[in-house]
C-alpha cells in the first residue's frame, strides 16, 4: 500500500513537471501547437530519434545508478559531473596509447577502469568527511570543478587533435568501439553493460548483506553502529560504488557514439542523474524508466527548439520543478486539504 | 461555583488526565499549592511529576482538566500563556547555549524585540545586577561550557527569574547537583520565598524535601496524594506513600556456589568528557549464571557505563575482559561476534530504525550468520521465517514484515528488541531499561527468559531506575551515584529498599546488604 | 600589481555578497548550496531591467526581488513540505541556469553573451582624498564599497543585536530555543529571505558593472562563497577576509590566463585553494566540529 502510494506520488509529481512544460511552451511559443507537439511526440516520430532517446538514457542511467548507490548510504555525491568526465578522459588516454594491440579486450578494460577512476575520485570526499567532517556535498561537488578543469586543459593542451575543427582528442583506434544497433540512431551496446550494471545493484541492494548494510547506514547510523556495521567502510564503499558508475557513464558513450573525448561532451550528466535517482527513489530497477523520462526531456526540448521556437533550456526548467517536488513529502496532502 | 478552595490557593490543577500514545501518565491528578510557599513533588521516576508541572509551563497540554491561577480559570496553550500568567519553569534539562558567555544566555538572547541592541557593557551590568540580587556568584563573562552542572544550573534558574514570575517551578533542580551545590540552590528557594514567591520544585531526594518545602504532594503512578503538611509528616511516612512497602521477602536467594566461571571483568574503568570526569573507579566481575542489577537516577553514569560496555563509547581509562579477552577497544561487530547482546534504553534511535522494514530490524544482530545468509547474499526464504518466528514471540504473528517499524506500537517494538537480542543467543545480554512499556506479562515473560540464561550458564546485566522492579530475579545489586559504584547488595532475599534508595541518591557510601 | 590589487576587490565583492547571504542560513544551521542559482538569477534578471529602464537602482532591486522570492520557493518547501535542504539547493541552481538562458533566447534570441548597452556605465568612486595611504582604495563602483559596509553592519547586527544572537543560538541548539518561546521558524524564514537579497545584490554586483550577462556567468562563485561561509565560524569579518584570498587568487588565475594564455587548468586555481582552506580549518577545529558519534574518548 505504501508503495502504491510512493508511485502515485511519483507519477503526481511528473504529471506537475509536463503541466509545467505545457504552460511554458504555451505561453511563449508563438506557435505552441507544434512546439507542444515537437516536444511530446517529436522522440517518437522515428525510430532514429527514438533511438537517439534511448541512447542519450545510458549516461544517465549511469548516473543515476552512481547518485543512488551513494545517497543510500546517505552519501550526496555532487561532483557526478566533474567523475564522469575525468574518468572517460582518463580512459580515453589509456585507449589512444594501448588501445591499438588489442581492442576487443579494452573494450572491457576501459570501462571497468573508469570505474575505478571515478571512485577513487569519489571516494576523497568519502576520507575527507570520515577523516576531517568536511560535508561531502562542498568537496565532491569542489573536486569535481578542479578534474573538469584539470580535463579540460589536457584537451586544449596535449591531447588535442589539431586536425579537428572542435577541441577534441584523436579518435580512438577502429576497433575499440561498442557496435551499433544501426536501426536505432546511435544507439549501442552501452545499453546493455547498463543493464548489467542495473541488475547487480538491484541484487547488491536487495539481497545482500552489504546492500542491507549501506540501507542501513543511510536510514539510521546509530542502529547500524549499534548493530555492529562498521559505518565509515560503508560510506567508503558508498562512495566508490557512486564515483565508479558515474565514471563509467561518460567513457560507454565515448565507445559508443564519439570514440574521441570531446570538450563538454557529457555536460549536464551529473544533474541529470541526481533527478534520475531521486525519481526512482533508489531502487535501481526504476532507474530505467527514470532514465528515459528525463532522456525524453531533453530530446523533446530538442525537438522542440530544432521544430518549434523553443530552447533546449527548457529541459533544465522542468527538470528543477522535478527537483523542487521530489523530496517534498506532504506537497500532495498539502493539495488534499491541509492536514498534518 | 467559586469555592473557597478556588480562592486559597494560588495554583489549583483538577482532575488532570494526560496520555503519551498508549500509556496513561496522569490520571485525575490534583495539585493545589498555597500562595507563598514552597510545594514538593515527590514521587519514583515516570511517576507522572514532571509531566504534570510541564502542562503548567504551558511545554505540554493535558487531555482532560482545569486549571485555576489566584482564583481564576486559565487556559495554558503555550510557553508564553505560562509566562505571560507569571509562571516560569527551570527545566530538568538545560536549555543553554554552550557557546555565549553567561551573561548573553541570561539577556542576549530571548522572545524580546529582535532589533534591540545587544551590548557587552549592557550585558554584564545586567547579569551583575540580577546575580547580586540573587545572591549568586558567576563570572558573568565565562563562557557556559566552561561551567560545572551546579552554575549551569544556577544560570538557568536566573534566566527564569529574570522575569520576575510570581510562581517558580523547578524540575529535579538537585538531580545533576553535588551537595555542597544542592544546598545552595535549596537556599536559593527559601530566599524566594522570602521574596514572596510561591514555588514548586520536584525531587526524589526526600530529605532536601523535608529540610525546605512547606507542603507535599506525593505521585505514584500518575496519580496524585496529598498535598501533606511537612509538619506533620515524618520521612518514613513519605517513603511509605511514595514506594509502598517497605521490605518484600523474595523467592530468589544468590547462591554463589551455583555460579560458574568468570566471564566479564571491568577495571577501573573511567570516562571524561571536556575534561569532567563522568565515571570513575568502576571494577567488578561478572560470573557465568549470574544475573546482575545495576541500578542509579539519571545522571548516576549507569547509562555511560552500559554503552561503554557494549562499544558504543570509548572508556578514557580502564579494561574490559570478556571471557578472557581484552574487549576494551574492539568494535562492535566483534562484541557481538564473542557473545554481547545488549537492549539499549534509546529503542527509537539505537534500537531500532523505525523507517526501516519491521525484516530489518530483526535480522541485524544476525545478519552474517548463517540463519540468515550464505556469507555474501541474504537468503530471503530464511529471513521471512525467522522474522515470522520473532513477530510470534513478540504476539504481532499478524504483523507484514515489509512494514516499516515505526508502524508498530512501542510495547510490540520494545519486545521485538528484546526477542531479536535474546534469539541472537549471546552469552552475555545487557538490557537498559528494559521493562519500558512493557505490560505485566511481557515482563514477567522477560523475566522467565533471563533466568532461563542463568540456568544454562549465561550471564544477564540489567540496569533500572525503579530499583524493585527486578528484585525477584537479580542476584546482585550495584548501585552508582555521581560515576561511581556507590554500594553493592547481595540478593539474600531480604533486601532493604530504603537502604537501596539510600545508596541511589547518595546518602550511604560503601557498604554491603 | 596595482591592476591586481584592483581585480582582487572587484571579484571579491559577489564571493563576498553571496558569502553573506549564506551566512545568515548558515548560523541558523542551513547548508545553502542554491547561492550559485540565486546569484545567477539576479545577475539575468538585474541587468535586463537595468537595461530596459536604464537605471542602475532599479535593475538591482528587480534582481534581488527575483532573488529573495526563489528563496522563499526554497524555505517555503523545506519547512512546510519537508523537502530536502540540499535537493531544494540543486533545484534552485538548476532552474537558475535553465531559466536565464532560457529567458535570453525567448528575450534576445541569442545565447552566450549578451551586451545590455541601456544600462548606464557605472561611475568609479573616490570616497578617500588624494594623497593619502586609503588612496589606494579609490576607484570602485559603489557596489564594492556596499559589500564592505554591508559586512560590517551584518557583523554588527549579528553579534550586538537579540536578532543575531537568537539566529546564532537556533543554530547551535534548536530545542533549547524553542523551549525559551522562540518562535524559530520566523528566524529561519527571515535568515532564508537574507540569503536571497544578499546573492541578489552578489548577482547585480556582477552583471551591471560589465553591462552584460554571460551564460552561466557566476562559475562556481556561489559554491566558493559557500566555502568561505564554512570556514568562518560565524563571523562575517573572517568571511571577509577569506572572500578577499578568493578573490585574490581569482583575480590571479585570471591575469595569469589573459597575460600569457596558459592552460586553462589556472582556472581551477582557486578551487584548490578551497579544498585546502577546508581542510586546514577543519584541522585547526578538530574535536569541536568533528561528528563524534562514538564519544571523545
Amino acid at each position: 500500500m505504501r508503495r502504491g502510494k510512493e508511485f502515485l506520488r511519483t507519477l503526481g509529481i511528473i504529471c506537475l513537471s509536463l503541466i509545467f512544460a505545457i504552460v511554458v511552451i504555451s505561453i511563449v511559443s508563438e506557435d505552441p501547437i507544434s512546439s507542444l507537439k515537437a516536444f511530446f511526440l517529436g522522440p517518437f516520430t522515428n525510430l532514429y530519434f527514438f533511438g537517439n532517446m534511448l541512447t542519450l538514457s545510458i549516461p544517465l542511467m549511469f548516473t543515476g545508478l552512481g547518485f543512488s548507490a551513494g545517497f543510500v548510504s546517505g552519501y550526496f555525491n555532487l561532483g557526478l559531473e566533474g567523475q564522469v568526465y575525468f574518468s572517460s578522459l582518463v580512459a580515453t588516454i589509456l585507449g589512444l596509447q594501448l588501445g591499438e594491440n588489442n581492442p576487443y579486450l579494452f573494450i572491457l578494460i576501459l570501462p571497468v577502469l573508469s570505474f575505478v577512476v571515478g571512485g577513487s575520485v569519489s571516494m576523497i570526499s568519502g576520507m575527507l568527511k570520515i577523516k576531517h567532517g568536511i560535508s561531502e556535498v562542498i568537496s565532491s561537488f569542489l573536486i569535481g570543478i578542479i578534474l573538469i578543469h584539470l580535463a579540460n586543459s589536457l584537451i586544449e593542451g596535449p591531447l588535442l587533435d589539431e586536425n579537428s575543427p572542435i577541441s577534441a582528442t584523436p579518435y580512438l583506434p577502429k576497433d575499440l568501439s561498442f557496435p551499433n544497433f544501426e536501426a536505432f540512431g546511435n544507439l549501442h551496446l552501452g545499453i546493455l553493460f547498463a543493464f548489467c550494471s542495473i541488475l547487480i545493484m538491484d541484487v547488491v541492494l536487495r539481497r545482500s548483506v552489504l546492500g542491507y548494510e549501506m540501507k542501513l547506514v543511510g536510514k539510521n547510523e546509530l542502529f547500524s553502529r549499534y548493530g555492529g556495521v562498521k559505518v565509515e567502510r560503508i560510506l567508503m564503499i558508498s562512495a566508490f560504488l557512486s564515483g565508479g558508475f558515474a565514471g563509467m557513464a561518460g567513457t560507454v558513450d565515448i565507445l559508443g557514439i564519439h570514440h574521441r573525448m570531446v570538450r563538454g561532451f557529457s555536460y549536464g550528466y551529473g544533474w541529470n542523474g541526481i533527478a534520475v535517482a531521486l525519481i526512482s527513489r533508489n531502487r535501481p530497477l526504476f532507474i530505467i524508466p527514470a532514465s528515459i523520462f528525463f532522456a525524453f526531456l531533453e530530446v523533446g526540448s530538442q525537438m522542440a527548439s530544432i521544430f518549434g521556437d523553443m530552447t533546449p533550456e527548457l529541459s533544465k526548467m522542468i527538470q528543477a520543478v522535478v527537483f523542487y517536488l521530489v523530496t517534498a513529502e506532504s506537497i500532495f496532502r498539502f493539495f488534499k486539504g491541509r492536514r498534518r | 461555583m467559586k469555592g473557597s478552595i478556588f480562592m486559597d490557593h494560588h495554583i489549583l490543577m483538577k482532575n488532570v488526565w494526560k496520555k503519551f500514545g498508549e500509556i496513561t501518565a496522569l490520571r485525575d491528578a490534583n495539585l493545589m499549592v498555597k500562595r507563598n510557599t514552597i510545594h514538593a513533588i515527590v514521587g519514583e521516576n515516570s511517576a507522572g511529576k514532571s509531566t504534570l508541572v510541564r502542562i503548567l509551563a504551558g511545554i505540554e497540554r493535558m487531555d482532560k482538566g482545569e486549571i485555576w491561577i489566584s482564583g481564576r480559570k486559565v487556559k495554558i496553550r503555550s510557553a508564553r500563556d505560562s509566562l505571560k500568567l507569571g509562571i516560569g519553569m527551570v527545566h530538568q534539562h538545560l536549555a543553554l547555549i554552550e557557546d555565549f558567555t553567561v551573561a548573553e544566555n541570561l539577556f542576549a538572547v530571548g522572545m524580546d524585540d529582535p532589533l534591540n541592541i545587544v551590548t557587552k557593557r549592557r550585558l554584564r551590568q545586567n547579569a551583575t545586577k540580577i546575580m547580586e540580587r540573587f545572591q549568586m556568584n558567576l563570572n558573568p563573562d565565562s563562557k557556559v561550557s566552561s561551567l560545572s552542572l551546579g552554575e549551569k544550573q544556577k544560570v538557568e534558574i536566573l534566566r527564569v527569574l529574570k522575569d520576575e514570575p510570581k510562581i517558580i517551578i523547578l524540575d529535579e533542580p538537585t538531580s545533576l547537583l553535588n551537595d555542597m551545590e544542592a544546598e545552595d540552590i535549596l537556599r536559593m528557594l527559601k530566599s524566594l520565598k522570602m521574596e514572596g514567591k510561591t514555588v514548586i520544585f520536584i525531587s526524589h531526594r526526600l530529605d532536601e524535601v523535608m529540610k525546605v518545602a512547606d507542603e507535599i504532594t506525593v505521585m505514584r503512578n500518575g496519580r496524585t496524594i496529598g498535598p501533606f503538611n511537612k509538619s506533620r509528616m515524618s520521612e518514613e511516612e513519605l517513603f511509605r506513600l511514595m514506594f509502598g512497602e517497605e521490605r518484600t521477602e523474595f523467592e530468589v536467594k544468590y547462591d554463589e556456589s551455583k555460579t560458574g566461571e568468570k566471564i566479564l571483568e571491568i577495571k577501573n574503568l573511567r570516562y571524561d568528557q571536556k575534561g569532567r570526569v563522568l565515571l570513575e573507579d568502576v571494577s567488578f566481575t561478572l560470573r557465568r549464571g549470574e544475573i546482575l542489577g545495576i541500578l542509579g537516577f539519571s545522571e548516576s553514569g549507569v547509562d555511560l557505563f552500559m554503552e561503554i560496555l557494549f562499544g558504543l563509547r570509548i572508556p578514557s581509562g580502564g579494561r574490559i575482559i570478556f571471557k578472557g579477552e581484552d574487549i576494551t577497544f574492539k568494535d562492535i561487530m566483534d562484541r557481538r561476534e564473542l557473545g554481547i547482546g545488549f537492549v539499549p534504553a534509546d529503542r527509537r534511535r539505537v534500537g531500532s530504525c523505525l523507517d526501516c522494514s519491521i525484516w530489518e530490524n530483526v535480522v541485524v544482530n544476525v545478519r552474517k550468520s548463517p540463519k540468515i545468509s550464505g556469507c555474501f547474499f541474504l537468503n530471503t526464504n530464511k529471513i521471512m521465517e525467522y522474522t515470522t518466528k520473532v513477530l510470534r514471540i513478540c504476539g504481532i504473528a499478524t504483523m507484514d514484515p515489509d512494514l516499516p517499524a515505526k508502524s508498530l506500537s512501542g510495547g510490540s517494538l520494545q519486545r521485538l528488541i528484546i526477542a531479536r537480542e535474546i534469539l541472537g543467543d549471546p552469552d552475555l545480554l545487557i538490557f537498559q531499561e528494559p521493562s519500558w512499556g512493557l505490560d505485566m506479562l511481557s515482563l514477567q515473560l522477560l523475566k522467565d527468559e533471563m533466568l532461563r540464561m542463568k540456568n544454562e550458564g549465561k550471564s544477564v546485566i540489567v540496569s533500572s531506575k525503579d530499583y524493585d522492579e527486578f528484585v525477584d530475579v537479580v542476584d546482585r545489586f550495584l548501585i552508582f551515584h555521581k560515576g561511581k559504584i556507590s554500594s553493592e547488595f547481595l540478593n539474600d532475599g531480604r533486601i532493604d529498599k530504603a537502604r537501596i534508595v539510600e545508596a541511589m541518591v547518595g546518602k550511604v557510601e560503601k557498604m554491603r546488604g | 600589481m596595482g591592476q591586481i590589487l584592483h581585480m582582487t576587490f572587484s571579484m571579491t565583492t559577489p564571493i563576498l555578497f553571496a558569502g553573506i547571504g549564506g551566512l545568515f542560513t548558515g548560523i541558523s544551521g542551513y547548508l545553502n548550496i542554491g547561492l550559485e542559482g540565486l546569484m545567477l538569477l539576479s545577475a539575468f534578471f538585474s541587468a535586463h531591467i537595468a537595461n530596459v529602464t536604464g537605471n542602475i537602482l532599479l535593475g538591482t532591486f528587480a534582481g534581488t526581488l527575483v532573488s529573495i522570492l526563489f528563496s522563499l520557493i526554497m524555505v517555503l518547501l523545506i519547512d512546510r513540505f519537508g523537502a530536502n535542504l540540499y535537493i531544494v539547493g540543486l533545484a534552485t541552481n538548476l532552474m537558475a541556469d535553465g531559466l536565464t538562458v532560457f529567458t535570453m533566447q525567448v528575450l534576445f534570441n541569442s545565447k552566450g553573451t549578451i551586451m545590455f548597452s541601456e544600462i548606464p556605465k557605472m561611475r568609479l568612486i573616490d570616497p578617500f582624498p588624494r594623497g593619502s595611504i586609503l588612496e589606494i582604495f579609490n576607484g570602485y563602483t559603489i557596489f564594492d564599497y556596499l559589500a564592505i559596509l554591508i559586512t560590517l553592519i551584518v557583523y554588527f547586527l549579528l553579534s550586538k543585536t537579540r536578532f543575531g544572537y537568537n539566529l546564532r543560538a537556533i543554530g547551535k541548539n534548536r530545542e533549547a530555543m524553542i523551549m525559551l518561546g522562540i518562535n524559530v521558524n520566523k528566524y529561519i524564514y527571515v535568515s532564508f529571505m537574507m540569503s536571497g537579497l544578499f546573492c541578489g545584490l552578489a548577482g547585480a554586483s556582477l552583471s551591471i558593472p560589465l553591462r552584460s550577462f554571460v551564460e552561466n556567468m557566476t562559475g562556481g562563485r556561489g559554491w566558493i562563497a559557500l566555502v568561505t561561509v564554512v570556514v568562518s565560524n560565524g563571523n562575517p569579518l573572517v568571511l571577509l577576509l577569506f572572500s578577499i584570498l578568493f578573490g585574490f587568487f581569482t583575480a590571479l588565475s585570471n591575469f595569469i590566463q589573459t597575460m600569457w594564455k596558459s592552460s586553462p587548468l589556472i582556472f581551477s586555481i582557486p578551487y584548490i585553494l578551497t579544498i585546502l582552506i577546508l581542510v586546514a580549518h577543519s584541522v585547526g577545529s578538530r574535536g569541536s566540529m568533528k561528528p563524534n558519534s562514538k564519544g571523545d574518548g
